[in-house]
C-alpha cells in the first residue's frame, strides 16, 4: 500500500476548500484512504488501492474530493501538437522497446509541485511499473533539448554523460556500477551489451533508462517551464496509464501539455492520448449490486461526482465516460464501487440475509479436538509449533540421514525455511528450551506435517499428527505405552506393536504400532545421543501416531 | 482463635516444643530438651509462630572458637612458654629451639611474644642471642594472660570479655590459626500469653492423629482417635496437570462460534497450486504479490497438477480478456506454468475457489481456518507462519447491503464490539471492498476483517452465477488481544512457565 506525504496547505488549495482534519479523514474514504498522521503542514496518508496510480498524489486525491463540494476538475480537451518527433530505434526491440512522451509548457514550479511530482514519479515507477521494470518515468528541461530526440540503445564505451548529483562523465557501464541508481536497477539491465539512452539532435543525452537522468538535461527545479516527459518500458499497457496520471497532475497545476510523435520503425503513434475511456453500464445493476433502490437519478449524480460523464442513455443502459489517467476500470462492477463509496459505505444499513445453511466442522479438526479431550485426561500439556523448522531441528539432532523435505526456495530465516515432516522434533525442541523447569514434562502436540505424495495434485499431503513426550527421571518405554494404551484403550482400538528401528530411539526400545495390518505410529525411549543433541539432561520417550490414518481405520 | 481450636491443630513437633520453652531458650537448647531433632525443631517453632504462641527473637552473635593450634596449645602449652623455660638454661636461640624442640617459624614469634612481655632481651653477639631479664625470671612462676584465656570454656562472645581477657584475644587472633570468629544467628524462644494460656490447658494429654490410615481403617481404630486440625490457609506444592494450549484453545472456540453461525468448514492443503492461491482469484501473474519476496515457493517439486481443461481455459480468458465475464480482463498474456506452480499457500483465501469449483451448496456459508505462510521479516507483529480465518456466503440476490450485515453480525459475534464502522478498501478479487473496524469495549477501535464481493471474473470462470460474498478476519490479532500477549510469537510459545501458569480465556 503507497503511503504519500502532501502539504496540507497545497491540499486545500487544490481541493479548493479548507477542511478539518476530522472532515478530511471522512473525504479521504473516497480515495480509500487512511490519514496516517498529520504533522502540523505535513500529512501522511496511505491508499490502500494498489490498482489506483491516479491517486497518488496530493492532485490525484484533490480531483476526488473537490467534486464531493461542487467544484469541477480540469478539462484535458484538445491538445496541442508540440511539433517534436521521438524516433525509436528498433535495435532496443529486446531490451526496452517502447516509450511514450508528452510536452508541458508554462508550469510554475513551486516547491510543493516539485515534491508531488517527484513523489507521483517514483510511486508510480516502483508500485505500479514493479519497481521501473514496466515503467520509468523521466522529466526534462525543454530549453536544454534540440528536437528531434533519439531512443536507442548504445554500447557501453560509445556514450559518456555526466549522471544526476553526479560531477564527471561516465561510461554506461560506470554509471550502473559506481551510481547508486544503476546499483539499485542495475540488474534491470543484465545480460545486455547495449544499454537504452534518450539522446537529442545535438548528442546530448537526455538519460539512461531505466536508471539515471542526465545531469544537465534531466534536472528539474523552481527555474523550470518547460518540461518533456518520457515513459520508457515494454508495453503500452503500462506507459499509458504513467504518462497520462503525471501530466494530469501538472494539467491540475496549470501546465498546458502538448503531444509528443513517437516513430516506431513501422508506425507513429501521436503521445499522450487523454481521451475519456468508454464504458456501459445497466444502472439496474448497480442499484442490485448496492442493495439499495436509490433509483437512475441519484445513480447519474454520484456517477457526476465520481468524475464519470453520462454521454447517452438507452433504456437501463447508461453510456459512461470517464477519466483517461484511471486504468483500474474492468467491468461495471468497478463502477459500482464508485458509486457505492460515493453514497457512503457507513450510509447503508447492513442488512442480515435469513439464510438457511448446513453446518459443519472438517472431520479432522473434530476428531482432533476428541484426541485432545483424552489426552488431557492424561495429565498432559498441550503445546504448538509452528510448521516450518529447520533441517538442524529436524533432521542432524535426531539422527537422521538427509532425508527428502519441502523447503521453502526464498526463506527468510534459517530457523523456519523447512516444513516438518514429523512432530517429534518439535517436542524435543520445546523439551530443550524448559531445561530448568520442574519436571515431570509431560507435553503433546496435534498438527499437520508436510510430505511428498505423488499421487495428489498438489504432490503433496497433510496429514494430522498426534505427538506426545514425557521427559522425566522415571520416563521409559512402559510410560510411553501407557500413555498410548490409554488412548487406543479410550477409542476401542486394538492394536499391536512390533519392534523397529530408528535412529532416533535406543535400539531395542522402540516400536512400530499397528492397527490391523495399518502401521499408525512411531513409538519408544529417545536415544541418549539425541538427548545430548538438544541438551536435555532426562530421560524421554515418546510416541507419534497419524490421526489422519486412525480416522480412517476407525470408519 | 479460640484456645481449642488452636489445640486442635498443634502438630507433635509443636505439642513436644511447647512444654519446654522456658524463656530466650535457643534452639538447640529446646532440641535437646524436647528431644527431638533441630530441623523438627525449628518447624514446630515456625509454626506455633505462626499461630502467635511463641515469639522469636533472633540475635546475630559473634562467638569466639578454638582453632587448629589453639587446641594444640590448649592441651599441650604455648610455644613461648617453653621458650622462657629453655632460656633459662641457654641463651643461644639456636640451642633453645632444640632445647623446646619448637618449629622455625614458632621461634620468631616466641621471641615477638615475650620481647612484648619484656620477659627476654635480645642481643647479636656471634649468632642471635636471648638475655632473661628480671620481669622474664618472675614470669618464669607466674601464668601468663594468654595461657588463662586458652583454658576459658569455648565458644563464647566476644562482647563477653573482660578488659584483661581482650587484650589476651587481640594478641591471639593475629597469630597462624589459635582463635577463629564465627557470626551465628541464634533464634531466641519465649512463650507469648496466648502460649502460656495453651499450655495450661496442657498439650501432652490430648494426643492427635495426623494421617488416617489405611491401617486404621481396616481395624477401626479411628473410632477412638481425635485428628489434628491442619492449617488449610497454609501453601501447597503445585501441580502442572493437562492443560489446552491458550492459542490452540481459541483456535477451537472460534471454529465453534463459526460453525455455530451457520457456516461449513473447508480445507485445502498446506503445499498450493499458484492457480488456486492466485490466478481463480483473478489475481494477474504480474501482480506485486505474487512476486519472489511477496510470496513463498518451494524447491521440490516445482509443479502439480492443473484442475479440468474446461475451467482452466475459462480463467485463462478472464484474464486475458475478461471472456464471457463482460469484462476487459487484464489484458495480458496468461501461462499455464506460472498456475501449475506450488507454493505454501499465502493466504486462506485460496481454499475458496477450490469449493466453489467443485460445486457448492446455493445458499451456502463456507468457511476456513488455517495456516498461511508469508515472507515476512519476523517481528512482534509478524510471523513467516500464521492463521488466517476466511471464506464466503453465496446466495441469489446477494448484494452489497447483505455484505454489511454479516460482516456486522460477524464481528458482533466475535469480538463482542458494540459499534462498527466500513471503509472503503480494496483487494484485487472483490469489487466493492471493504474493511470494518469495531470499538471493542476493551481495546477500543480496531481493523478486524476485510470483505467483498468475489469479482464476476473470479467467480463466473468456476462455474458461479450467484454473487459471492468473501471475507476474511484478523484472527492473530484478537487471539493477541484476548490472551493479553504483545508479541505474535508468544502465539507459539514455548515457555512452559508460560503455558502452565496462564489463565485460561473465557
Amino acid at each position: 500500500m503507497p503511503t504519500i506525504e502532501v502539504s496540507k496547505k497545497d491540499l486545500f488549495e487544490l481541493i479548493g476548500k479548507k477542511l478539518s482534519l476530522k472532515e478530511l479523514e471522512e473525504d479521504l474514504m473516497l480515495v480509500k484512504g487512511e490519514l496516517e498522521s498529520a504533522d502540523n503542514n505535513l500529512l501522511k496518508i496511505e491508499i490502500a488501492d494498489t490498482n489506483r496510480p491516479d491517486l497518488w498524489s496530493a492532485e490525484g486525491i484533490a480531483r476526488e474530493i473537490k467534486t464531493k463540494y461542487g467544484k469541477k476538475n480540469a478539462s484535458y480537451g484538445k491538445l496541442k501538437d508540440s511539433g517534436i518527433i521521438v524516433k525509436v530505434d528498433n535495435n532496443l526491440k529486446n531490451i526496452r522497446p517502447m516509450t511514450v512522451c508528452a510536452v508541458i509548457r508554462d508550469l510554475k514550479i513551486t516547491p510543493e509541485v516539485l515534491s508531488q511530482m517527484i513523489q507521483l514519479q517514483e510511486k508510480v515507477c516502483e508500485t505500479f511499473g514493479s519497481k521501473r521494470k514496466e515503467t520509468a518515468i523521466g522529466v526534462y528541461d525543454l530549453h536544454k533539448i534540440t528536437p528531434p530526440i533519439t531512443y536507442k540503445a548504445f554500447k557501453s564505451n560509445e556514450i559518456k554523460f555526466i549522471p544526476l548529483e553526479f560531477r564527471e562523465k561516465m561510461d554506461l557501464n560506470q554509471i550502473l556500477r559506481r551510481h547508486p541508481k544503476g546499483k539499485e536497477y542495475g540488474s534491470l539491465l543484465d545480460g545486455y551489451n547495449k544499454y537504452p539512452i534518450f539522446i537529442d539532435a545535438t548528442g546530448e543525452v537526455l538519460s539512461m533508462p531505466p536508471i539515471i537522468n542526465s545531469n544537465y538535461t534531466g534536472k528539474i527545479d523552481e527555474k523550470t517551464k518547460d518540461v518533456f516527459i518520457e515513459c520508457s518500458g515494454f508495453t503500452l499497457k503500462y506507459l499509458m496509464p504513467a504518462l497520462n496520471i503525471l501530466v494530469a497532475a501538472l494539467v491540475d497545476r496549470g501546465g498546458k501539455l502538448e503531444t509528443v510523435k513517437v516513430a516506431y520503425l513501422n508506425k507513429k503513434i501521436v503521445t499522450p492520448n487523454l481521451r475519456p475511456k468508454k464504458i456501459k453500464v445497466d444502472w439496474k445493476y448497480i442499484e442490485n449490486r448496492i442493495g439499495l433502490n436509490i433509483g437512475k437519478k441519484r445513480i447519474v449524480n454520484l456517477l457526476n461526482e465520481a468524475n464519470y460523464l453520462v454521454v447517452k442513455e438507452k433504456r437501463n443502459t447508461l453510456y459512461l465516460e470517464y477519466p483517461a489517467y484511471r486504468q483500474d476500470i474492468m467491468h461495471a462492477v468497478d463502477v459500482g464501487e464508485d458509486v457505492t463509496i460515493r453514497y457512503g459505505y457507513n450510509n447503508i444499513e447492513p442488512r442480515s440475509p435469513e439464510m438457511i445453511t448446513e453446518q459443519g466442522i472438517v472431520q479432522i479438526n473434530w476428531f482432533a479436538k476428541e484426541i485432545i479431550n483424552i489426552m488431557l485426561g492424561l495429565g498432559t500439556q498441550e503445546i504448538l509449533s509452528y510448521t516450518l523448522t529447520n533441517k538442524e531441528t529436524l533432521i542432524k539432532k535426531m539422527n537422521l540421514k538427509d532425508m527428502k523435505v519441502i523447503e521453502v526456495d526464498n526463506p527468510v530465516s534459517k530457523n523456519w525455511f523447512v516444513f516438518r515432516t514429523w512432530i517429534i522434533p518439535c517436542l524435543m525442541e520445546f523439551l530443550s528450551k524448559n531445561t530448568n523447569k520442574e519436571y515431570p514434562q509431560e507435553i503433546f502436540e496435534i498438527g499437520e506435517v508436510v510430505l511428498f505424495d505423488q499421487k495428489t495434485e498438489t504432490k503433496t499431503k497433510n496429514p494430522t499428527r498426534l505427538a506426545w513426550a514425557k521427559a522425566d527421571k522415571n520416563a521409559g518405554f512402559t510410560e510411553a505405552k501407557q500413555a498410548l494404551d490409554f488412548l487406543m484403550r479410550t477409542l476401542g482400538l486394538d492394536y499391536s506393536i512390533e519392534e523397529t528401528h530408528h535412529n532416533s530411539f535406543i535400539k531395542g526400545r522402540v516400536g512400530r504400532v499397528y492397527i490391523k495390518t495399518k502401521a499408525v505410529a512411531y513409538i519408544g525411549e529417545i536415544n541418549p545421543e539425541i538427548l545430548e543433541n538438544f541438551g536435555i539432561e532426562m530421560p524421554v520417550s515418546a510416541f507419534e501416531l497419524n490421526l489422519t490414518d486412525l480416522m480412517e481405520v476407525m470408519r | 482463635m479460640n484456645v481449642n481450636n488452636i489445640l486442635d491443630k498443634l502438630h507433635s513437633f509443636e505439642r513436644k516444643v511447647l512444654p519446654n520453652i522456658s524463656d530466650g531458650i535457643t534452639i538447640s537448647k529446646l532440641a535437646k530438651k524436647s528431644s527431638l531433632k533441630e530441623v523438627e525443631t525449628t518447624r514446630g517453632v515456625q509454626w506455633l509462630y505462626n499461630k502467635k504462641l511463641v515469639n522469636i527473637k533472633k540475635k546475630v552473635k559473634e562467638l569466639i572458637f578454638l582453632d587448629e593450634n589453639g587446641r594444640k596449645y590448649a592441651r599441650e602449652g604455648l610455644p613461648e612458654r617453653r621458650f622462657l623455660q629453655a632460656s633459662s638454661r641457654e641463651t643461644n636461640v639456636n640451642e633453645i629451639q632444640k632445647l623446646a624442640s619448637l618449629e622455625n617459624d614458632e621461634v620468631n614469634v616466641c621471641i615477638g611474644a615475650l620481647k612484648k612481655k619484656a620477659a627476654v632481651i635480645v642481643e647479636k653477639d656471634g649468632g642471635l642471642k636471648v638475655k632473661l631479664t628480671e620481669e622474664g625470671k618472675k614470669l618464669l612462676e607466674k601464668e601468663f594472660l594468654e595461657e588463662q584465656f586458652l583454658k576459658k570454656e569455648f565458644p563464647f562472645e566476644v562482647s563477653s570479655l573482660d578488659p584483661e581477657e581482650k587484650f589476651s584475644f587481640d594478641n591471639l587472633i593475629k597469630r597462624k590459626k589459635i582463635l577463629k570468629k564465627k557470626v551465628k544467628k541464634i533464634k531466641k524462644v519465649s512463650l507469648t500469653k496466648l502460649g502460656k494460656k495453651v499450655l495450661k490447658i496442657g498439650v501432652s494429654e490430648k494426643e492427635r492423629v495426623d494421617k488416617l490410615t489405611h491401617e486404621m481403617l481396616k481395624k477401626g481404630s479411628w473410632k477412638k482417635k481425635k485428628f489434628r486440625a491442619y492449617d488449610i490457609s497454609i501453601n501447597v506444592p503445585k501441580i502442572f496437570a493437562g492443560k489446552r494450549q491458550p492459542y490452540s484453545e481459541f483456535i477451537d472456540k472460534v471454529r465453534e462460534k463459526v460453525v455455530s453461525m451457520g457456516f461449513v468448514e473447508m480445507s485445502g492443503p498446506i503445499i498450493e497450486l499458484e492457480f488456486y492461491n492466485f490466478d481463480a482469484l483473478y489475481q494477474p501473474q504480474g501482480h506485486p504479490a505474487r512476486t519472489w519476496s511477496a510470496a513463498y515457493r518451494i524447491k521440490e517439486p516445482k509443479t502439480g497438477t492443473l484442475p479440468a481443461k474446461k475451467i482452466i481455459q475459462a480463467v485463462k480468458s478472464a484474464h486475458e480478456n475478461g471472456g464471457e465475464t463482460n469484462s476487459t480482463g487484464w489484458n495480458y498474456e496468461w501461462s499455464e506454468k506460472t498456475a501449475s506452480q506450488l507454493m505454501p499457500r499465502a493466504h486462506d483465501t485460496a481454499i475458496s475457489p477450490r469449493f466453489l469449483a467443485k460445486g457448492v451448496k446455493i445458499p451456502g456459508k463456507y468457511f476456513s481456518l488455517v495456516r498461511c505462510y508469508r515472507p515476512d521479516v519476523i517481528d512482534a507483529t509478524h510471523g513467516v507462519e500464521f492463521n488466517q480465518l476466511g471464506g464466503f456466503v453465496v446466495g441469489k440476490d446477494l448484494s452489497f447491503r447483505d455484505l454489511l450485515g454479516i460482516l456486522k453480525d460477524f464481528t458482533i459475534e466475535m469480538t463482542g464490539a458494540k459499534e462498527v464502522k466500513f471503509f472503503p478498501d480494496y483487494f484485487p478479487f472483490t469489487e466493492p471492498s471493504v474493511q470494518i473496524s469495531a470499538k471493542h469495549p476493551d481495546f477500543g477501535w480496531m481493523e478486524l476483517a476485510g470483505a467483498g464481493i468475489f469479482r464476476p471474473e473470479m467467480t463466473e470462470p468456476l462455474g458461479i452465477k450467484e454473487p459471492v460474498i468473501a471475507w476474511g478476519f484478523g484472527i492473530d490479532r484478537l487471539a493477541m488481544l484476548k490472551l493479553g500477549i504483545e508479541d505474535i510469537r508468544d502465539l507459539f510459545s514455548y515457555k512452559l512457565d508460560f503455558l502452565r501458569f496462564c489463565k485460561k480465556v473465557l
